[in-house]
């Protein structure tokens, strides 16, 4: 008989590539659907406003873009994750994860960045419509990296915690689809023509701030003053959604 | 040293579903120790709190000595652990549901790819390794479960109901599996319904009732206390009269079989009534049965508690 016990433990490393890997192979059956549901509707948006409006304005036009960006990140990041996750409960997946020798933050990064993962390719058909239906020259750089990153896990925080909190898919996907109305709204529209009460409701949203830098960076104009305000707001809306998710996971009865 | 200790344990769920109630008892490391008990009897429970999964009401569980808490690191390392529930890993493959859970539990790559081959062929897989989870069948998932809470070789494994799925030749290779885990000194616990087939593997077994342990020894102890009753099983013939009056203490267990459990010493009294003229022209087939693990737990199984087990 086999003598060889395992260690009893991966590397953190070493695990948490095996965890992104199992979250990844979703994507083995269904990236087709997963590319065309987060870009059809964002670049269709990104349309039909161009078609609504005679002569956008480069500001106006940047906006829309980053916005419907934001919008295609929400889309696999909450709405498809907050029903994931729901399902994930429903079927004690966690308990899988719960009985192996893994840090339950590893097992929770994974589903959030594997997410982001899926999110990607919606990301770039987005911005290459936008670049073509709009004219306007996008500054593709580095820092575009980091605040996808951010916003990506920010936003899939909210996913997950939505998934967390619903008794079941169906129940997460309908709220899901609400705050991606929410994220929609208050990512197009400037903060200068919003009521009050939405501009609140726009300061706790995370994509806000991703939004922000999206459109500061894309026009190159990215300063150092709008990486503290706004980057530490998503880095800070980013930690706390993770602790939150990696707590209430853990949770037990 | 005892594996598992557990102190009078208790879990209620909500306010009123008293789950385990109050369970007393140890598990030696090297043992296989068989739970067996009715639905909702409160097996699940002790061994979703046994991993950690769920926490007691009260009392405690110890591992090697020390307490188990919630999600406890110590549990994690040494316990394969398979659920009553169904594995959810639906989009891996059959060998990278094996591979991955390996590898979580310490294995290197190509060690976790080498184990999972073997022990995909052991379990009878490996022609399936490259399926998808989430197609296939009851069984096999089952199998694949199985698989996950052996990679690695956790010196403990606790499996709830690892053989109801599965048919005749997969259930005798799981069992041929563990039995093979246990020359190598594995501990393993073991909640199952198949009782018969348990009886092979199983060095003690706890007969669990409405959260409480009915009955706990080895197969032969029990069978053994039992033997203080014999069991009569009588088939009758298809157009005798009714001896239904006769018969009122017996379970019926065909159609006109019926099991009847004496106290010994009332074997004699009840033969010589069963051979008196009228009662034997109606008698098809006669047997005295000597207790097999399933007659104790069908003795002990919807007890109250200790106190009728003799
Ligand atoms: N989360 C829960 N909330 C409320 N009641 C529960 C919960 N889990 C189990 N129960 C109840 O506790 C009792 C014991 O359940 P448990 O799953 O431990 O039974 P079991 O012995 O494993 O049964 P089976 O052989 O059917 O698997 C049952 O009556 C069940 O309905
Ligand atoms: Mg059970």
């Amino acid at each position: 008989m086999r003598t060889d016990h395992a260690s009893g433990k991966a590397g953190a490393f070493a695990a948490f590539w095996v965890l992104l890997s199992m979250q990844l192979a979703r994507a083995r059956r269904s990236w087709r659907q997963y590319i065309i549901v987060s870009s059809a509707m964002p670049s269709g948006i990104a349309i039909l406003l161009r078609a609504m409006t005679s002569h956008p304005s480069a500001a106006l036009a940047l906006q829309i873009i980053s916005g419907n960006v934001v919008l295609s990140v929400t889309i696999t990041a909450i709405a498809m994750l907050a029903q994931q996750v729901a399902w994930m409960r429903q079927n004690r997946t966690f308990d899988y994860y719960h009985t192996l020798p893994v840090a339950n933050s590893a097992v929770i990064l994974a589903i959030l960045v594997a997410y982001l993962i899926f999110a990607l390719p919606g990301i770039a058909v987005v911005l290459t419509v936008g670049a073509l239906f709009y004219g306007v020259h996008l500054v593709i750089s580095w820092g575009l990296v980091p605040v996808i990153l951010g916003t990506g896990v920010a936003l899939s925080g909210i996913g997950a915690l939505l998934g967390m909190a619903s008794r079941d898919g169906e129940l997460a996907g309908l709220t899901g689809n609400l705050v991606m109305m929410a994220v929609l709204f208050l990512g197009i529209i400037p903060a200068s023509r919003l009521p009050l009460p939405l501009v609140a409701l726009s300061d706790i949203l995370p994509s806000t701030y991703g939004v922000r830098l999206l459109l500061h960076l894309l026009t190159g104009h990215a300063t150092a003053v709008v990486w503290l305000v706004d980057g530490v707001m998503l880095l800070v809306f980013s930690a706390l959604l993770f602790l939150a998710v990696e707590r209430l996971s853990y949770r037990v009865d | 040293m005892a594996a598992f200790e557990i102190r009078d344990l208790h879990k209620i769920y909500g306010r009123d579903v008293h789950a385990n109630d109050g369970l007393d008892f140890a598990i030696e490391a090297g043992e296989v120790f068989g739970i067996l008990g009715s639905n909702g009897a409160g097996k699940s429970t002790l061994v979703q709190q046994m991993v950690g999964l769920s926490v007691p009401t009260s009392g405690e569980i110890r591992l090697h000595g020390e307490r188990v808490r919630a999600h406890d690191r110590r549990v994690r390392q040494a316990v394969g652990y398979l659920a009553q529930r169904p594995l959810a890993l639906f989009d891996l493959r059959v060998r990278e549901a094996v591979v991955a859970t390996g590898r979580l539990r310490g294995l290197g790559r190509s060690a976790a790819e080498r184990e999972a081959k073997e022990l995909l062929d052991e379990i009878g897989l490996l022609d399936r390794q490259d399926r998808l989870v989430g197609n296939l069948s009851g069984g096999e998932h089952r199998l694949v479960g199985i698989a996950t809470a052996l990679v690695g070789s956790p010196p403990i494994l606790i499996l709830d109901e690892p053989t109801n799925e599965l048919d005749p030749v997969a259930r005798r290779r799981v069992w041929d599996m563990l039995m093979r885990r246990r020359e190598a000194g594995t501990t393993i616990i073991l909640v199952t319904h198949n009782v018969l087939e348990a009886e092979r593997v199983v060095g003690r077994v706890a007969i669990m009732a409405r959260g409480r342990i009915s009955a706990i020894g080895t197969p032969g102890d029990l069978k053994e206390r039992l033997n203080a009753k014999v069991r009569l099983e009588i088939a009758l013939r298809e157009d005798g009269p009714d001896v239904g009056e006769w018969l009122a203490g017996a379970r019926q267990i065909g159609e006109r079989r019926f099991s009847l459990t004496l106290d010994r010493p009332r074997l004699g009294e009840a033969l010589q009534h069963l051979a008196g003229p009228a009662v034997s022209a109606q008698i098809d087939d006669l047997r005295i049965v000597s207790p097999s693990l399933e007659d104790v737990y069908l003795a002990y199984h919807d007890t109250e508690g200790h106190s009728d087990a003799h």
